[in-house]
């Protein structure tokens, strides 16, 4: 029956399945031969390494980890707590032991809420405890991520905008936007290698700025001019990024062995980039 | 569960590293997340779509490890169900705080996360980007199964203790997943089926 030879396709692939995974040669019949293929390159593509800022971070929490000290999960309710001591527990947490499930915890969290201000302290000894340009790079990338999901969870809470919230964040989101742009000219001017670095603060400020002039158009009022000029300050952040890899191809790269870091890579067919803030915010917005 | 490691790629090298971590050794458990933390990452991102809330929750997986770790009993192929399985009913919890706060994702940007350095050998991005978006398009059950045998790495019996399936259905389910993933990218290489990996 169709069922049992189903089934004993099944048992083969599975043995199959385990050579992959294993990274052993297989032997593999004709028919089966398709669908073995297509798992090697899903292993290969979802294959992924632990970025070395959150190895260190979490090998951090776990050496300080107490389980005993803490509650199973913890509940954001209380919002009416002193920021100072939300930041006092922050430092704690990751210099003094304890409370590591409240850093975890933290990582979701929005401006207003109990938790954020860990969030913020957690970064910033992140930053701290990454001497290099290049790290302190990515970790602003980031974290201007962050605070535009945040913007956007803000506009988007159900409860009513608070729009010096929103402002605020907005304007935090301009200040790493341009740290990122001046950590990378910093690596660059250190001989770091920065391609892969560059292409990704290309790509992800491209994507910004598309999320930024959508934001323009639904925050409210107040917030709009923080708005624009985070755009302004993204665009130039672009511009930096890119110009100071185009440029100095001769001077910075040390004797090539490897040699220096080459420009933006040719085009590579990526879906969109970022519109100007002036096109897409004079013309599609008011 | 020495079936489990039978099959497994190396995992019976980590049997001592577990007990050590049982016996409140946290260089142990620092061990073990740098053995498991990148599979785990793996499957995180493809459960939970942006790679910096994987990355928050690899961090708790392992703190939610070394909190229960004393209620464990098996050897590390055991464990390393037994991690994913947290890791499992965490990326659960997220997906459900994420639909209570209606945010609106910030495009795609973090859908196909950084290579590692080994990977990008072997595959262009263009091809892990198809790759990862038809992975992303599975049905959930075919994605989870497949996700932690491919990005996880565990066993068919593994996942069968992970998800608390059978054995049989994850076998089914692997299989239906690698059809449909066949099928989906099946189009873009038209000629050979698929590109051929780099050596």
């Amino acid at each position: 029956m169709v069922n049992i030879r189903k089934r004993a396709d099944r048992a083969v692939l599975d043995e199959m399945l385990d050579g992959v995974v294993a990274g052993r040669p297989v032997d593999v019949p004709d028919r089966l031969s398709s669908l073995v293929e297509t798992a090697e390159l899903a292993r290969a593509a979802l294959a992924v390494s632990v970025d070395e800022s959150t190895a260190r971070r979490h090998q951090t929490l776990i050496q300080l980890f107490e389980p005993e000290d803490q509650p199973r999960t913890l509940r954001v309710t209380q919002r009416r707590r002193v920021r100072g001591l939300a930041i006092a527990m922050a430092l704690f947490l990751v210099l003094g032991g304890g409370g590591a499930a409240t850093a975890a915890a933290s990582a979701g969290a929005v401006p207003g809420e109990l938790l954020y201000p860990v969030k913020r302290a957690i970064e910033a000894i992140d930053l701290v405890v990454h001497p290099s340009a290049s790290s302190r790079g990515r970790l602003h990338l980031s974290f201007a991520d962050r605070r535009l999901r945040e913007v956007q969870a803000l506009v988007s809470s159900r409860g009513s905008h608070d729009p010096d919230l929103i402002e605020a964040t907005v304007v935090s989101y301009q200040v790493e936007v341009t740290a990122t742009g001046v950590s990378v000219g910093e690596a660059e001017q250190q001989g770091l290698p920065v391609r892969g670095l560059v292409e990704r603060v290309r790509l992800r400020i491209a994507q910004h700025l598309v999320v930024l002039s959508d934001l323009a158009t639904r925050v409210p009022p107040k917030a709009q001019d923080a708005i624009r000029r985070a755009m302004q300050r993204a665009s130039n952040a672009q511009e930096k990024v890119q110009h100071g890899t185009t440029k100095p191809q001769g001077g910075s790269g040390p004797q090539g062995s490897s040699g220096p870091e080459k420009s933006t890579p040719p085009g590579r067919g990526h879906k969109s980039e970022a519109p100007t803030p002036r096109g897409q915010g004079q013309g599609g917005g008011h | 569960l020495s079936r489990h490691a039978s099959t497994s790629n190396g995992i019976a090298e980590l049997d001592g590293v577990v007990v050590r971590a049982q016996a409140g050794d946290r260089l142990a458990v620092g061990e073990l997340y740098q053995a498991l933390s990148a599979p785990l990452l793996s499957y995180l991102i493809s459960q939970v779509r942006r790679a910096e809330d994987a990355e928050d929750l690899l961090g708790q997986v392992f703190l939610d490890a070394i909190r229960d770790i004393g209620r464990f009993q098996g050897d590390a192929s055991g464990f390393r169900a037994w991690l994913f399985r947290i890791a499992h009913n965490r990326a659960i919890d997220l997906a459900r705080r994420l639909s209570r706060r209606a945010e609106v994702p910030l495009a795609d940007a973090e859908a196909v996360p950084e290579e590692s350095d080994a990977e990008e050998l072997a595959l262009d991005r263009a091809e892990r980007e198809r790759l990862w978006k038809a992975v992303r398009r599975l049905p959930p059950a075919q994605r989870e199964v497949i996700a932690l045998r491919l990005a996880g790495g565990l066993s068919s019996p593994e996942i069968a203790t992970a998800l608390s399936k059978r054995v049989g259905a994850v076998k089914a389910l692997q299989h239906r997943a690698l059809e449909n993933l066949a099928k989906a990218l099946q189009p873009a290489y038209p000629g050979k089926q698929h590109p051929r990996l780099n050596e």
